[in-house]
């Protein structure tokens, strides 16, 4: 027993002493800022309202067909007299596509505003540090355990 | 923005209402769409440049005058069960106050189970409407037609039709302007029709 005894702090005096990890071993990250809230309100305003506007556009373009197909004589005889019903049918066809222009122009400048305010209203990035010589705590039954994270070199 | 401008001519274009020339019928008083204009020879709708102006058939004229009980076209003594058309030329109504007589002899001693006398009348809607009408030996109206044009017609004309049982006698069949019909006031006041008579058995 003396002779392991001997050998062990033998071997522990020719080891190098432990030292607190260099600051070279810090590890650092580059994340992005988080947005503020009301800078996350206006994009989703700009966007939902770019949806909404595209949206109608899109039901106002299918009446606008939907009404044309009933009066397209695609370049054949149709045998039909032309009426007042189909009058009116064909200038509702008219109204109904003018409104999806300007419903999809909105839509577009809208869409085009949110882009323009994603981009310009960015906030960046920062530095995250990872310091690996921070100290460690470990909660135990009855307290803690302290202690600290080092290498040897 | 010029990506906008390009998708929104895409969509003009897309969802356009595509009439062609020729391809509807003249509506009544001879309605057709903006960009066209009612061909009165042809009853279409066509472009401006290729419209023509009413103008009556010409057989239509060999029967004027023919505005009075005495100057009324003589059809003759009708036989019964006589199926072919009796009246072959087409006639017309170019003017207000325009009317064509048709007289003819009627002779009940028919056999059969239903003699009667069928009398169609066939005009473009796009101009004045024409009514029919069945007159006796003194010129008082004993009949009108009435409307019976077919849904399912294809022809761009209106038909009216009359179907009477008659005693023995003298008769005549007016045609002319119906009264308060619209006639783009006054601007289309003409009309031609065909007439389909009959004289079946049943």
């Amino acid at each position: 027993m003396r002779l392991l005894l001997v050998l062990s702090l033998a071997a522990l005096a020719a080891t190098p002493a432990p030292a607190l990890a260099q600051a070279s071993d810090d590890i650092s990250f580059k994340v992005d800022k988080e947005r503020t809230g009301s800078n996350k309100i206006v994009l989703a305003s700009l966007g939902g309202a770019a949806a909404v506007f595209t949206g109608v556009g899109v039901l106002f373009t299918l009446d606008s067909k939907s009404k044309s197909e009933e009066v397209n004589s695609g370049g054949l005889h149709t045998g039909l007299v032309w009426t007042a019903e189909r009058e009116d049918t064909r200038e509702s066809a008219i109204r109904s596509r003018n409104v999806a222009i300007v419903n999809y122009s909105i839509g577009g400048a809208l869409t085009l505003a949110t882009i323009i305010y994603y981009i310009a209203t960015d906030p960046g990035e920062e530095v995250v540090i990872y310091n690996s010589r921070a100290p460690t705590i470990t909660p135990v039954a009855g307290g803690a355990v302290f202690g600290a994270r080092w290498s040897w070199q | 923005m010029r990506a906008l401008a390009v998708a929104a001519a895409a969509l003009a274009a897309a969802c356009s209402p595509e009439i062609g020339t020729g391809t509807y019928f003249c509506g009544p008083e001879r309605l057709c769409p903006p960009h066209l204009e009612c061909n009165d020879l042809t009853i279409t709708c066509e472009v401006p440049a290729e419209t023509e102006s009413f103008v009556c058939p010409s057989s239509a004229n060999l029967a004027e005058p023919d505005n009075d009980l005495g100057s009324a076209r003589d059809l003759g003594t009708l036989s019964c069960g006589v199926l072919d058309p009796l009246i072959d030329d087409p006639g017309c109504v170019p003017e207000p106050g325009d009317v064509d007589l048709y007289k003819f002899e009627y002779d009940d001693d028919c056999s059969g189970a239903d003699p009667h006398i069928n009398v169609v009348v066939r005009f473009p809607i796009a101009h004045v409407p024409l009514t029919l009408e069945l007159l006796d030996a003194e010129g008082a109206v004993i009949q009108e037609a009435e409307l019976c044009t077919s849904t399912a017609d294809r022809t761009g004309t209106d038909r009216v039709c009359l179907e009477s049982r008659l005693a023995s006698g003298t008769y005549y069949l007016q045609i002319r302007a119906a009264d308060g019909a619209p006639d783009c006031d006054g601007t289309c006041h003409y009309n031609r029709y065909l007439v389909a008579f009959s004289l079946p058995l049943s």
